[in-house]
Order: C-alpha cells, then structure tokens, then sequence
C-alpha cells in the first residue's frame, strides 16, 4: 500500500516547475499585460494561469502552450468583468511613444473586443501560427483569420481619422 | 497599396507591443514565493484547457466517423478513432467531418527518419467549417511516442475546389510543421478528386506525403438543405447554440444565406437583407454589423453578414435571424438561435 505524502511536503514545487516558473514569469505577466491593456492586474492574472498550470504539471504535454491558454483565458475573464472599463496600457517611455505616434494606436488597440486584440497580441508579439493561436483563444483557425481581418479593419480606421 | 498599409500597420502593431511589453515588467519572482496555495484551485473550475477544447470541438461541428474501421476501446473522452486496417475493412483510411471526406487505401508520412502511417492509432479528425472558400479537414496522432499531424486547407472559386497546401509535422518530439503548398488536386465543386498522391515538400530534404487511392471531397452540402424549408436557408457559421461568458461578455457570429436548389450560398447576396432579434433583452442584445470588406478575404462578405451578441444577464434567450429579399421585402428564410448566457 501507498503511503500518503506527509502534508507539508504534498504540493512542494517540483524543480522542474520552479524552473518554469521562474524562466516563464516574465514573459506570462507581459502577455497578460497586452491582453488585458492592464499592468495593474497582469500579475494576478498571470498567477492565476501558474496555478492552473501546477496541479497538472505531470500530465501537461505542452507547457507553454497550456499556460498560454491559461492566461488568455483568464484575461477574458477578468475582461468579462469588468464590462465598459476601458484602459489604455502605460508605455515604459510616453515621451517616445508620442514621438512614435503609438498614442492613437494604443487607444484603438484598448478599445478592441478581447477576442479580437488577443488575436493580434498573440500574432504580432508572440508571432504565433494561426492554428497556435486558435488553440490559445480556443476557436477556429478560419476565425482567427477573420478576428485579425476585422481588427485591423478597426484600427486602420481609427488611426486613419 | 492595400498591402504595402496592411504592412504599415502590421510593423507598427509589433512595435508598439514590444513598448508596452517593457513597460510592463513583469520582473523575476520564485514559485516559493507565489501568493497562493495550489491544491485549492484544482477543484475550483473545469481546467480551462480542456473547457476550451471541449468548446472548439462543440462550435466546430466536427463529425468522427470510420467506415471499416473499428474502435479497439471504449470510447474516449476526447473525440479520436482508432486507425485499423481491420479484417473486412473495404476502406482502410476513412476520415468524415460535416464538411470533408477522405478516404484512402493507405497513408504514408516520411518525416525525421520515420514513416508516419496512423496504424493503430487514435486519430482526432476535426474540420475548420470556414466559409464559401475556405475549410479544412485536421487529422492528429501520436505515433512511435511523437505528435504527427496532416492537415489539408482547401480553397474554392466558384466552380472548382482544390487544396492550397498540406501540412504535417516533422516528426520530432516539438513538432514543427512541413509544408507543401498546392495548389493541388483542383476539382469541380461537388466532385471528388480520385488518385494517388506522392509529394515532396520544398523545404524539408527526405520528407514526404504518399497517399494510395485516395477520395477527397471537401465543400460537402451542409445539412441545413435538409433540415430548413423553403427556397432559401440560414446558417449561424460559429454554432448551432451560442454560449456567452459573463454579463458584458461579447461574440460576433455570422449568418449565410443558402440557395436550397444548390446547396450553395446565394450568388446574389446583395439582394438580402438580414433583421437580427432577441427573444429576451435582458439576457442578450444583438446587433446585426453587416460586413466590411476591408482586410477580409476576397468575396468574404458575398457569403457572411456578422451579428455581434452582448451578454446582459445570465439565462437563456434565442436570436431569432430573418432573411429579406429587398425586392420584395418578403422574408424568404428564418433560423432561431439558442443563446445562454452564464453568471
């Protein structure tokens, strides 16, 4: 018979995770960052894919593609409730990204629906194949073609005014 | 010049998230010091993983059959077929989704030193249901303890279809894809092409994709012909049934309008107009967007008019869809969606 594992040492990290956590940290905050146009919330949000990543780690094929998953997911979600909010992200250098022109850019971005900004964070700063990111969002390749279509539809015609 | 703004947008895009990626942060932390517990989670919420996939495969609409081939366990969670070659079997290869058929004597992938038969193996078979001139058949396995893939994405005009490329994975344990772009196998809409099929990729040395005896059919007539009457048909493109997250929660759909006699959709779109309802205010709002054809695929909007849906409330409510004939402002063709909306 099994012996159970004594409680405190139940759910210690293995080093394999701590591993990925640690090295996957930085990029999961930033994509949630992007997702959600939030730095405010971006480390909660990413913490919470961590911990659905965790109690799975044995059986997780593809890591990095179930976390991002988890973070996409979990944008939606907080995205979902928080309704109308709408925010635009902070850039590390305001003066040079209005010397860059990205204000308006940045504005129409944030005013995207989620699906359709998480299409264009997933392609244009992942760089992510369309079956990956319909994996990620969770829909169809030919609806990640028409999610990008229309959100650069929408942007063009934002920053064209 | 639309592609020479596309690129304009697209490199602006990328540099711009890059910025903000920075300003983000996101610097080093341990798990050891992570502001949680794990063992509560776990029995919080469906794994989002497999709640989205459960999710795709719903909205696809995806159809696994085997014709000759027998499953050798009981059914799985997931949606796979076991690949045989069973005594009896007249079809050795048989693959059928709502929108694609293929079937085939024998299926021989070379990849990374291997051949990739999908013997014996449980096949995950899907379609991307696409539009007008576009769908897929995605055929996925595991096999000598690596992940192998075939996809076909096919293209249409308005008489023929034909396969723009196949892929399949390389054969190694982080699979990438090979490639082998088309156009291939260009039949009449509503034929099967018959033959068989020895490819090499132009960018991958000693790979390469042989079929015997293959019957590929894809653009099949939608079962909407059969279950709709009347002259015309409506289909909602992303599901039979709409599930919506939270209140404020947003999902665009489309809707096509369907020449019953062909089975095809309307050669004269703009002769319809669409009037999109909610059952129930509270639960959903809709608004119909019409197309913009702007950055969309050529004829994109002959075929689909897009309907945005709004969460207001949790519960169930139905869109109901009308088509109408400008000219005569009759309404030629109805479809009721069910709609439910979540807490």
């Amino acid at each position: 018979m099994t012996q159970p594992k004594p409680a405190e040492t139940a759910f210690l990290p293995r080093p394999a995770f701590a591993s990925f956590y640690a090295t996957e940290w930085p990029g999961a905050v930033r994509l949630a960052g992007l997702l959600t146009q939030d730095a405010r919330v971006a480390e909660d949000l990413a913490q919470e894919a961590f911990a659905r990543v965790f109690p799975k780690w044995d059986r997780i094929e593809n890591p990095h593609a179930y976390l991002r998953v988890a973070i996409v997911n979990a944008c939606r979600t907080w995205q979902a409730r928080r309704r109308t909010e709408r925010t635009k992200l902070p850039l590390l250098a305001d003066t040079e990204a209005s010397e860059l022109g990205f204000d308006a850019l940045a504005d129409a971005v944030a005013a995207l629906p989620y699906r359709q900004r998480a299409a264009l964070v997933l392609r244009y700063y992942l760089d992510l194949k369309e079956s990956e990111i319909a994996d990620a969002i969770g829909c169809r390749p030919g609806t990640v073609k028409s999610l990008t279509s229309r959100a650069l539809a929408a942007l063009r015609k934002e920053v064209e005014q | 010049m639309r592609q020479s703004t596309d690129d304009d947008l697209e490199t602006r895009l990328r540099e711009l998230f890059e910025h903000q990626a920075v300003g983000i942060g996101g610097n080093g932390r341990a798990w050891h010091d992570a502001p949680m517990v794990a063992d509560e989670l776990e029995p919080r919420r469906r794994p989002r993983a497999r709640a989205a996939a459960i999710a795709a495969i719903a909205v696809a609409a995806s159809v696994l059959l085997v014709i000759g081939i027998v499953a050798t366990a009981p059914a799985p969670a997931r949606d796979a077929v076991t690949v045989g070659g069973q005594p009896g079997s007249s079809v050795p290869l048989h693959f059928a989704t709502e929108q694609v058929r293929f079937d085939a004597s024998a299926l021989k992938i070379a990849a990374n030193g291997r051949t990739f038969t999908a013997a014996g193996s449980q096949v995950d078979v899907n379609s991307d249901p696409g539009y007008a001139t576009y769908q897929t058949l995605e055929l996925g396995w595991h096999e000598h303890g690596v992940a192998m893939r075939l996809y076909f994405y096919f293209a249409a005009d308005a008489h023929d279809w034909w396969v723009s490329s196949l892929t399949t994975y390389n054969g190694h344990a982080e699979p990438d894809s090979i490639e082998y772009r088309g156009p291939f196998f260009r039949t009449p809409l509503g034929s099967a092409y018959t033959g068989d099929v020895d490819l090499v990729p132009a960018e991958a040395p000693g790979a390469h994709l042989r079929i015997a005896n293959m019957r590929l059919q894809p653009f099949l007539p939608p079962p909407l012909c059969n279950t709709q009457t009347g002259a015309y048909a409506i289909e909602s493109n992303d599901g039979a049934q709409i599930s919506l997250d939270a209140p404020g929660s947003v999902f665009d759909d489309t809707v096509t309008l369907y020449d019953r006699a062909r089975c095809r959709p309307v050669s004269t779109p703009g002769r319809f107009i669409y009037q999109f309802t909610s059952s129930t205010r509270g639960v959903v709002s809709v608004q119909g967007e019409g197309c913009d054809p702007s950055g969309l695929p050529a004829g994109y909007c002959d075929t689909h008019t897009y309907v945005s849906l709004m969460a207001q409330g949790p519960g169930r409510a139905t869109m109901h869809v009308e088509a109408i004939d400008v000219r005569t402002l009759a309404v030629v063709a109805r479809l009721d969606v069910p709609v439910t909306a979540k807490r």
